[in-house]
């Protein structure tokens, strides 16, 4: 989910519960899905920092390692904590706070512990965050439950507040699953956005996300349910930016761990 | 050197008038208040100096308090209010409450006692009074409430037999059978020719007491006891090492960093540091300030917030009068507070900490306390 506003962001709070993951096999080369939460700092969303969980498969070991990482300034994936071998189910709490006022770094909290700071980014404040899951290595043969990932963004009053609505847009690719494809490119993404009313708008409490074991054939020709697969009513303008955004993850993806 | 020189002229006037010699240091205290004790709060007392010299004096706990005024009184003639002379001392209370027993003792000194050189000592009386025992049918006060002696005798003989206050267990006002007790320790200084002018303060240093019979609602306490109000005490929550990590940082976030807190809320201001939290101990109004504040921990962390072992946490706390719901008419969202999901066990240790705080300091309903957060 990809939030885009005119209004100014100075810091973002992001909440889910991690979730067991199931990998259909073992992988013979370091597969990690990622709940990431970045946050440009920049129009061009060229510069950004960013946080969340990955969750390894390597073998047939599996390892829960939150982290945050500043693209900005190259200075790679940082670690929090050592890595679980499984998840405790709990809701984990991110946030990135201005390390003062009018400051260009921000303070990243982890369970609202102080885990890092952020080197000089080129503005202190944003309009634009994405959220949501990355998957790399294994698509097809994994799955995991429901994930609501609970974002909201600092704004000028240093109050936590929700996004509109209106100012977001998701996108959830989805693999070729038509009889007869590879089953390892097989996969989709069941997801929703959930909202609360506020006054006139609607406001995103959470960004959610299944992603069921599913073969080939066994679903393809079963039409998304209204709501789940949103990027299709996303607008022309919303594709663009959803797919620049899309390059920018992949590009990102290379420099992780 | 000074000293020595002031006794020598002293001594001197010994001779001529027979009074005041310098004297050795007060007996111990008597009853259930040791030597040790005694010694150990007055020589904090001193360190106290500025807060002791008030009226009220400082207490340094619920169950210790003291008063020392250093006095210097100047009397004056009746007819032409020229002075006449004067009197210095030192007044001393040292007052000991009880957990476990409705009793406050009060050991009272007056120390370092002279008058200038132009008085006779005869005639040179000074008269400590105890007041706030008369007409109380919910209290007994033993000991001497009303002490007079000449300057030099109480250089001779400082202290005077030791007050003790006991109420009944069962006297007093419901629900915990509490009884309030205003002390006053007062003096009339004297120089009694007939011409002069007496100087009267009845109520120079005031003691506030309170006997209770809590029982069990006071929480982890013993059934019945005595306490000053005076003195405001302070939970204290280490960060580190105490098994209660994450409520500490909890608190420490309301208090200090409440941009990391929700409800989210324009100039949030969390009491308990420098605004006194207040002990709430209806179990309805308790109750209803945890429900608003798990409704804050569903809206921000949705309803799987308890996932794992973890519980909502607020602070303040449920237990007093600014918790989420009651200090805010059930308008949680507008909450000075805050509320999150924490390890249940630190959660569970935190709160045995604080029913032992209660405890420990015979909190009542609306009593006020501190919170400190300790590194």
């Amino acid at each position: 989910m990809c939030a885009d506003q005119s209004q100014y962001m100075y810091g973002v709070f992001a909440t889910f519960a991690y979730p067991g993951v199931t990998f259909g096999g073992a992988a013979s080369w370091p597969v990690d899905f990622y709940n990431e939460t970045e946050f440009f700092t920049d129009d061009l969303m060229t510069k950004s920092f960013a946080f969340g969980l990955d969750v390894r498969r390597q073998g047939t070991a599996t390892t829960y390692q939150p982290y945050w990482i500043d693209y900005t300034n190259f200075s790679g994936y940082r670690s929090i904590g050592t890595a679980a071998g499984g998840s405790d189910l709990k809701v984990h709490t991110f946030m990135a706070i201005p390390s003062c006022s009018g400051c260009t770094t921000w303070d990243i909290f982890y369970d609202y512990v102080h885990v890092g700071t952020t080197g000089g980014q080129p503005s202190p404040s944003s309009h634009h965050l994405m959220t949501g899951w990355l998957l790399t290595g294994m698509y097809g043969p994994s799955s995991f439950p429901q994930t609501r990932n609970r974002v909201m963004f600092l704004d000028g009053n240093y109050q936590f507040v929700r996004f509109d609505r209106a100012a977001t847009s998701v996108r959830a690719p989805a693999g070729d699953c038509s009889i007869g494809a590879h089953p390892d490119y097989c996969w989709r993404f069941d997801t929703a956005v959930s909202t609360a009313s506020g006054g006139t708008a609607q406001y995103v409490t959470s960004w959610d996300v299944t992603k069921p074991m599913v073969q080939p054939g066994t679903f393809a020709t079963t039409a998304p349910e209204a709501g789940q697969r949103a990027a299709q009513d996303a607008d022309d303008e919303t594709d663009q930016l959803v797919e620049r955004a899309q390059q920018i993850v992949d590009q990102r993806l290379k420099i992780r761990r | 050197m000074t000293r020595k020189l002031l006794y020598s002229l002293v001594a001197t006037l010994c001779l001529i008038t027979g009074t005041i010699v310098p004297a050795s240091a007060a007996s111990p205290a008597a009853g259930p208040i040791t030597a040790a004790a005694a010694a150990d709060l007055r020589q904090d007392c001193e360190a106290h100096r500025n807060e002791a010299a008030g009226q009220r004096g400082w207490a340094r706990s619920r169950f210790e308090q003291c008063h020392r005024q250093s006095k210097y009184i100047t009397l004056y003639d009746t007819n032409t209010l020229e002075p006449k002379g004067h009197f210095e001392f030192d007044l001393w209370t040292l007052a000991f409450a009880y957990d476990g027993t409705r009793r406050v003792d009060y050991v009272i000194s007056v120390e370092n006692a002279k008058q200038s050189q132009q008085l006779n000592d005869q005639w040179s009386l000074l008269t400590v009074t105890f007041t706030g025992c008369a007409s109380r049918t919910d209290l007994t006060c033993t000991g001497p409430q009303e002490v007079e002696k000449t300057i030099g005798d109480w250089y001779y003989q400082p202290h005077i037999d030791t007050i003790s206050v006991t109420s009944p267990d069962t006297a007093g006002a419901a629900p915990f059978a509490t009884v309030g007790f205003d002390a006053s320790i007062g003096i009339v200084a004297e120089y009694r020719d007939g011409r002069t002018r007496p100087l009267v303060d009845s109520s120079s240093q005031v003691n506030r007491v309170r006997f209770d019979s809590a029982g069990s609602a006071l929480g982890n306490g013993k059934y019945k006891g005595t306490v000053f109000l005076d003195h405001t005490p302070t939970l204290v929550l280490p960060l580190t090492g105490a098994g209660i990590d994450e409520e500490a940082r909890h608190v420490d976030d309301a208090l200090h960093h409440t941009e990391r807190t929700f409800p989210s809320s324009l100039g949030k201001n969390v009491p308990g540091e420098t605004r006194p939290l207040h002990r709430l101990m209806d179990a309805t109004q308790r109750s209803s300030n945890h429900s608003a504040s798990v409704g804050i921990c569903r809206n921000i962390w949705g309803d799987g917030y308890a996932a794992g072992g973890q519980e909502c946490d607020e602070y303040p706390f449920q237990s007093t009068y600014e918790g989420s719901a009651t200090s805010t008419n059930n308008q949680p969202y507008t909450w000075n507070g805050s509320a999150r999901p924490i390890n249940g066990d630190h959660n569970g240790a935190g709160g045995t900490k604080l029913a032992n705080f209660y405890g420990a300091n015979r909190i009542l309903d609306n009593d006020a306390f501190y919170v400190k957060v300790s590194p």
